[in-house]
């Protein structure tokens, strides 16, 4: 369960991510104490949406990282993933140094400064434009079996 | 005698929802524009941990290099300033 100070965190760091310029490119649902939907697009492909998951545990932090199938609702599909790098839709992941996940599999990048992800300032915001970022520059396409 | 033309600068960084912005004249150094914004960001950066200046998509790695090269004619000059993301396997 998350605490008052996280929460409060993550709201006003929500709440700035939204007033943004890229903000206009992303549809967020918010879903939980410290957890939101994502709708976002590639600008290679801007009418392919994917709906992204971002979790918390604590605030600031790494954030759990998942593709959501949004007519299901389901987080087990990887044909809910783009094909980006460090993405594993099969594993239902992403194994970069900007998800807890990516650093529960490479527990080493914690404590090596040149690869541990910096989680100061706005993480909500800085966590979204690497999302972007990342599926704009190496998106290929949508996951297929 | 005439006044230096000055060159804004806007950094942006990930992490910030408004960009840093400074007014410089054209021989300031990339570096010396780095270090300004590192500082407003609240960064630090040793051997290990650096962070990357970049315009469009294009590193500024040589910190001499003038903001007035960078910028050419332009009179504002927006720069990102990124930290090194990794993939595993």
């Amino acid at each position: 369960m998350a605490d008052e100070l996280s929460e409060l965190n993550f709201e006003q760091d929500l709440e700035e991510a939204l007033g943004v310029e890229e903000a206009r490119r992303w549809k967020i649902e918010k879903v939980g104490a410290l957890q939101f939907y994502v709708e976002l697009s590639s600008v290679k492909a801007p009418d392919e949406k994917f709906q992204a998951r971002l979790l918390w545990d604590a605030y600031p932090g790494l954030a759990s990282l998942k593709f959501r199938d949004p007519e299901s609702g389901r987080l087990d599909l990887p044909s809910a993933w783009p094909i980006v790098r460090g993405f594993r839709p099969q594993n239902l992941d992403a194994c970069v140094n900007w998800t807890s996940e990516g650093n529960n599999l490479h527990p080493e990048w914690k404590n090596d400064p040149s690869k541990k992800w910096n989680s100061t300032g706005n993480v909500v915001l800085k966590t979204l434009r690497t999302l972007q970022s990342e599926v704009d520059d190496y998106f290929g396409g949508r996951f297929k079996k | 005698m005439p006044q230096k033309e000055l060159i804004t600068v806007l950094v942006h960084y990930m992490a910030a929802g408004k960009p840093f912005k400074t007014e410089v004249e054209s021989t300031t150094t990339v570096g010396q524009i780095k270090s300004a914004a590192l500082t407003a960001f609240g960064l630090t950066e040793d051997a290990q941990k650096v962070y990357k200046l970049y315009y469009n998509k294009t590193e500024l790695a040589n910190l001499n290099q003038t903001i007035g090269e960078v910028a050419g004619h332009q009179k504002t000059l927006n720069l990102k300033l990124e930290e090194e993301l990794v993939q595993g396997v």
